[in-house]
């Protein structure tokens, strides 16, 4: 199988994604993505010259609503789904610049 | 710097003047407790799917429009990928290569006349939250939603920018539109208006344009216009130095008046945009559009231009009027009942402005009405009461937002020669010195007419005043 992903690759999508992964799991999702993009690959051989690409599977166009007000979720709905919640915020680790 | 030219281009982002979010229903307002205006939708929970706001789509579109904008038969919105907290979904909603705009411009006057601005494109897009940073020396950050999910129009320049003062005059311009169609309220203390800058220095005629810094965090346009001569000049040192210029990512300290570098170019994101497949696409009807185009009011370099004209402005009074909407409605209201326009101008220059800028109030918030206004500015044309009577009534009509009519009596003008003969010889019995000053100093009659002026309650004819005086006085 021609190697189409680079450590390289991994490594930066892993710094976009924020995510630290060990040697180890570099080379497993390496792995794993080749997998995936075999797929592509696969599918790239399909004849699609003149064919426009498609959105969506479904025919639909201009779903919209109108701009009135609805009623938000409780603070401890919210609460509920967050491991760490204080006063009303979000806590998260801290982060400043990119 | 004269062996450079300087380009400028301008990202900005307007909230627009909805009730709910881009995508779901939640309010908008500022200043809210946290995440109080949350829902599944903007907290990014899964599951939830996200509608457009018909409201946002048609601000955008008029935006567009009063941008001279042109407005493709469809429109869709993409993902751009990116991890950062204030970004629940992990990605924002934006529009990518198709969006809702593009190819408009924007005339601003400059010194030699005026100037085309192009306008590559006009985006929807969806706000990010707001982050707070501990500064109790604990290593977290506090997230609040309540914005992300508020709908933002992204309104992008060709690089046809050359200089600090045409950024400047390119917002002022831009903000001036904006409120004027009532797209957004533009208001920088609130975010609702916000930029960011690219500039870059070419060598002088040259076709290929320099490389360019970025700066953000620019929150008046007074800063901006600072920064961007703070750049314009740390580019040009570098260049002379023979340095090249990296580029990079500059934030805008004011405190001490400089750029600092952010981040540079290897940090750059990579956003991955792909379509949205939460959202149809959206065709744009021309009939939709044209309705649309049909209800942009005056726009306000034609308004200023047809005021000049109608009511024999100068320039400069009628860019003061015109700046805002409200207030050249408030002009033209009552210069349908009162056709002296210098003399209107002159009112509302003098007593209304002052009035309103003293109480930091906007023209909406002014207690008399443009017909109050214009029929009391009739009784001074008149000749029924002096311009100093007139001036009184005007703040007591200010502190009873009622009509002039009810504070007449007792300050019409008292033009009875009997009247005002007594009041002259009244002044001249009390201070018989100054009938003799004024034989060696004839102006000392201003002091007289003064005097008499003050007995009289300001009510006399100043000039029948003057008149008698003289009479008397020989
Ligand atoms: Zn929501």
């Amino acid at each position: 199988m021609e190697i189409m992903i680079t450590l390289q690759e991994i490594q930066h999508i892993a710094r976009l994604s924020k995510v630290y992964l060990s040697p180890e799991e570099e080379a497993e999702m390496a792995k794993d993505l080749e997998t995936i993009l075999s797929y592509f690959q696969k599918i790239k051989e399909l004849p699609t010259e003149n064919i426009l690409p498609a959105l969506s599977p479904i025919e639909i166009c201009n779903v919209v609503r109108e701009d009135i007000e609805k009623a938000s979720l409780p603070l401890d709905a919210i609460a509920k789904n967050s491991p760490s919640f204080e006063e009303g915020f979000f806590i998260v680790p801290k982060v400043l610049g990119t | 710097m004269e062996e450079f030219d300087i380009t400028i281009g301008l990202e900005v982002h307007v909230q627009l003047s909805t009730q709910t979010k881009l995508f779901c229903s939640c309010g908008t307002r500022f200043a809210q407790s946290p995440n109080s205006q949350v829902c599944p939708v903007c907290l990014g929970l899964p599951g939830s799917l996200p509608v457009l706001n018909q409201k946002a789509l048609e601000l955008g579109v008029k935006a567009a429009l009063a941008l001279n904008c042109t407005i493709p038969e469809k429109t869709k919105f993409d993902r751009k990928n990116y991890f950062y907290p204030d970004l629940p979904k992990g990605y924002q909603i934006s529009q990518y290569d198709e969006p809702v705009s593009q190819n408009g411009f924007l005339v601003i006057p400059i010194q030699e006349g005026k100037k085309k601005i192009g306008i590559v494109r006009a985006h929807l897009e969806e706000d990010a939250g707001k982050l707070i940073h501990s500064d109790a020396g604990q290593a977290i950050s506090y997230v609040d939603l309540n914005r992300a999910g508020v709908p933002l129009l992204e309104i992008v320049t060709a690089p046809d920018i050359e200089s600090p003062e045409e950024a400047y005059c390119y917002l002022t311009e831009l903000k001036k539109i904006l409120q004027y169609i009532e797209v957004s309220d533009c208001n920088m203390q609130e975010g609702s208006l916000r930029c960011d800058a690219n500039i870059s220095l070419k060598p002088k005629g040259s076709k290929t344009l320099g490389t360019k810094t970025e700066i953000k965090n620019l929150n008046s346009f007074n800063f901006i216009r600072k920064a961007l001569q703070y750049e314009a000049n740390r580019q040009f040192q570098c260049l002379k130095r023979g340095e090249r210029i990296e580029q990079a990512t500059y934030t805008w300290l004011e405190k001490e008046s400089r750029t600092e570098k952010m981040r540079s170019k290897e940090d750059a994101h990579d956003y991955h945009y792909f379509p949205e497949p939460d959202l149809p696409p959206f065709s744009l009807k021309e009939s939709w559009v044209q309705g649309l185009q049909d209800s942009l009011p005056e726009l306000p370099q034609n308004r200023l231009q047809r005021m000049m004209e109608k009511y024999g402005l100068n320039r400069s009074d009628a860019e003061l009027v015109t700046q805002n909407r409200k207030e050249a409605d408030y002009f033209e209201e009552c210069a349908k009942n009162f056709q002296d326009y210098r003399e209107l101008m002159n009112w509302i220059k003098g007593k209304v402005y002052t009035y309103l800028n003293e109480k930091n109030l906007s023209i909406a918030q002014f207690p008399v009405s443009p017909e109050n206004l214009s029929e009391l500015l009739q009784l001074v044309s008149n000749k029924k009461i002096n311009r100093e009577a007139g001036k009184e009534i005007l703040d007591k009509m200010i502190t009873s937002g009622q009509k002039a009519s009810c504070f007449i009596q007792n300050k019409e003008k008292i033009t009875d020669h009997k009247a005002i003969m007594e009041f002259c010889q009244k002044v001249l019995a009390q201070k018989p010195h100054l009938a003799e000053e004024y034989k060696a100093k004839p102006n000392v009659l201003n002091s007289i007419m003064g005097s008499v002026m003050k007995e009289s309650q300001g009510r006399a004819d100043a000039e029948k005043v003057k008149e008698i005086l003289l009479q008397i006085l020989g």
